[in-house]
């Protein structure tokens, strides 16, 4: 999509491989590739300001030349704490959390289902993800 | 170039906006409302945090300070502004902070008929314990033993349900917020709402407002009126001042920030909590408000968990395993220091630094809230502290033990307040105790970059209280008292 509005392909493979090392999931936990985790990472970005958007393009350019995807969990997580406890890195980490944690899968998994929340309907509806009308 | 008239133009349809441009258009007076973002309704509210983080805040919700430590500002963008998006917490400004707005500042007026209309309006009332759910009960439960002044947080809502997730946008439509109650009530009296509406410039002629400059989708819009309030919001409104060439006299205009720096602890207890059933802010203590800080109960769903905590891989996943079993317990600071906003290549810029006494402060919290929670009963105590990530066994002595660094802290500022300060002397603040611009007839503020410094508590019926005065002054009348 025209714009930087969605993550590129090679970008897919360093957000998931970030993702994965953020929410280290194993069973009943659903693997990312089974998640909507890396379109609900990628419409981040896309809604993120621009400055923000080139620096978060910036920084998975950065972590796939750093080869994050070929590092075991374990290494994936020390390469982003080499990033400090700058906004960048937790900004990263915070966004990976939320975007496997906050898929439906992943929830039922928890024992959080729609009926957990509210006891309101809105959960039924079908997550946004990219592409989004607003963005058009 | 779209020509609209009328009596007054409003910039922003948040708290001071929304209530500002009812209170106008009820008064008889013809009000155009400008607003950045899109309408906004429960069909925005999924009740998910990673689809409405993006789209409910400004700048995707990744607006933050450059400064020691970086601070997250949550923003609301949208019609209703932040109080779409907050907690609904309500407190009136505290009688000292109102005694001391008399003595130095010159703001008076902001009787308990102002308070009155606006609880009245937007349904404020205390949140029953079964409402705030087992989250705000183990707080309390761990207050009382530990004989700590608090009590359960009164709310602006209507047959609320207990989503559990009021900061992404009420599900149920039960928050009252400002975009529920008085943008339709100002619709209703007459007034015209402009979305997507940017204000670039406040125009003046013969030396006093005379229309407003903005862009929308479809083109440019003016609009002319003979009077402007401003209430863009603490962050926004000093730059579309800077930029009509307005209120740098005083060489207040972007300084005196203050955001409530604000964090949070999670305990983790034997018991089920199920923190994401109930009203997510429902339960404070006020026992340490002397000593500068306060402590409010926070909670959402476990994705918001998962943002929010600390962690990464296996202990991250641990925790969302046992999420059921987790607390949360906030606090946020009355600040000392101060920051200020300026605008680099059109896009504001904010810089504020933890001064050694707020870090002290922030300490202290942490303490009473470390404290609070092995009353109520945790095993675990999270905190978010670089170099002191857990506590376990009734230990606090690591956190008392560490010499505490502003970068060590994870922050958010929820209050942006002061950067147009109200202030009686010109050469102190942008705008008089009435939140008129000195000396330019006309232009008004009516949001928290008035507000002068940090209140201590939510400043939300603050800035409604504020801007019910300012309405009411403008239409030369008395805010009217409430009858029972």
């Amino acid at each position: 999509m025209a714009g930087g509005l969605v993550v590129r392909r090679r970008e897919a493979r360093t957000v998931a491989a970030l993702v994965d090392a953020v929410a280290a999931p194993r069973p009943p936990l659903p693997p990312v590739a089974e998640t909507d985790a890396v379109a609900s990472f990628a419409t981040w970005i896309a809604l993120a300001p621009q400055p923000n958007r080139a620096l978060l393009h910036a920084a998975l350019g950065g972590l796939a030349l750093a080869r994050l995807g070929r590092r075991d969990r374990a290494g994936r997580l020390a390469l982003l704490r080499r990033l400090g406890g700058s906004p960048l890195a937790e900004g990263l980490r915070a966004t990976a959390a939320v975007s496997y944690y906050g898929d439906a899968g992943v929830l039922r998994a928890l024992g959080h289902g729609p009926q957990e929340r509210g006891r309101a309907p809105f959960l039924q509806r079908r997550a946004r993800t990219v592409p989004d009308p607003e963005l058009a | 170039m779209t020509v609209l008239r009328a009596d007054v133009c409003v910039i922003g349809s948040g708290a001071g906006g929304a209530v500002a441009a009812a209170e106008l258009a009820e008064g008889g007076m013809r009000v155009v409302v400008l607003e950045e973002g899109a309408q906004r309704g429960v069909a925005d509210a999924t009740g998910r945090p990673r689809d409405t983080l993006p789209r409910l805040y400004r700048d995707g919700g990744q607006v933050a300070t450059i400064g020691r430590p970086p601070i997250m500002l949550p923003l609301g963008r949208g019609t209703g502004g932040t109080t779409f998006v907050n907690s609904g917490t309500c407190f009136r400004t505290p009688p000292a902070v109102l005694a001391r707005w008399r003595e130095e500042h010159g703001i008076d007026g902001l009787t308990d008929d102002c308070f009155e209309r606006v609880e009245r309006a937007i349904g404020v009332a205390e949140v029953t314990p079964a409402l705030a759910g087992a989250n705000a009960a183990l707080l309390r439960r761990g207050a009382e033993r530990l004989g700590w002044s608090g009590g359960y947080l009164r709310r602006n809502a209507r047959g609320c349900q207990g989503s559990g997730v009021c900061a992404f946008g009420c599900p149920t439509g039960a928050k009252q917020h400002v975009g529920e109650v008085y943008l339709p009530r100002a619709a209703a009296a007459g007034a015209t709402l402009v979305t997507g509406a940017r204000a670039e410039r406040i125009v003046l002629r013969g030396g006093r407002a005379a229309g407003v400059e903005a862009a929308t989708a479809e083109g440019r819009l003016e609009v002319r009126v003979e009077m402007v309030v401003v209430a863009a919001g603490a962050v926004h409104t000093p730059l579309l001042l800077a930029r009509s060439g307005l209120g740098g006299a005083s060489g207040a205009l972007g300084r005196h920030l203050t955001v409530h720096p604000a964090t949070a602890v999670w305990g983790v207890f034997d018991e089920p909590v199920d923190m994401s059933r109930g009203v997510p802010q429902s339960y404070y203590v006020d026992e340490f408000a002397g000593d500068g800080f306060v402590l409010e109960g926070i909670a959402g769903p476990p994705d918001y968990l998962a943002m929010a905590a600390p962690f990464a891989g296996d202990r991250l996943r641990e925790l969302m395993l046992g999420h059921r079993h987790v607390a949360q317990c906030g606090m946020m600071i009355s600040d000392r220091s101060r920051g200020r906003v300026a605008s680099v290549l059109g896009r504001p810029v904010v810089r504020y630094d933890l001064d050694a006494r707020d870090t002290a402060t922030v300490h202290a919290g942490l303490l009473r809230l470390s404290e609070l929670m092995w009353a109520a009963g945790a095993r675990r105590v999270i905190l978010p502290v670089a170099r002191v990530g857990e506590l376990r066994d009734g230990d606090s002595g690591p956190l008392r033990a560490l010499g505490l660094r502003a970068r060590d802290l994870k922050l958010m500022g929820f209050h942006p307040l002061g950067t147009a300060r109200a202030h009686a002397d010109p050469h102190r603040g942008v705008v008089d105790g009435d939140l008129a611009l000195h000396g330019v007839p006309g232009v008004h503020v009516a949001d928290g970059a008035a507000v002068p410094g940090p209140l201590g508590v939510n400043p939300q019926i603050t800035i409604m209280a504020l801007a019910t005065r300012l309405a009411h002054r403008l239409l030369d009348s008395e805010v009217p008292a409430c009858r029972s």
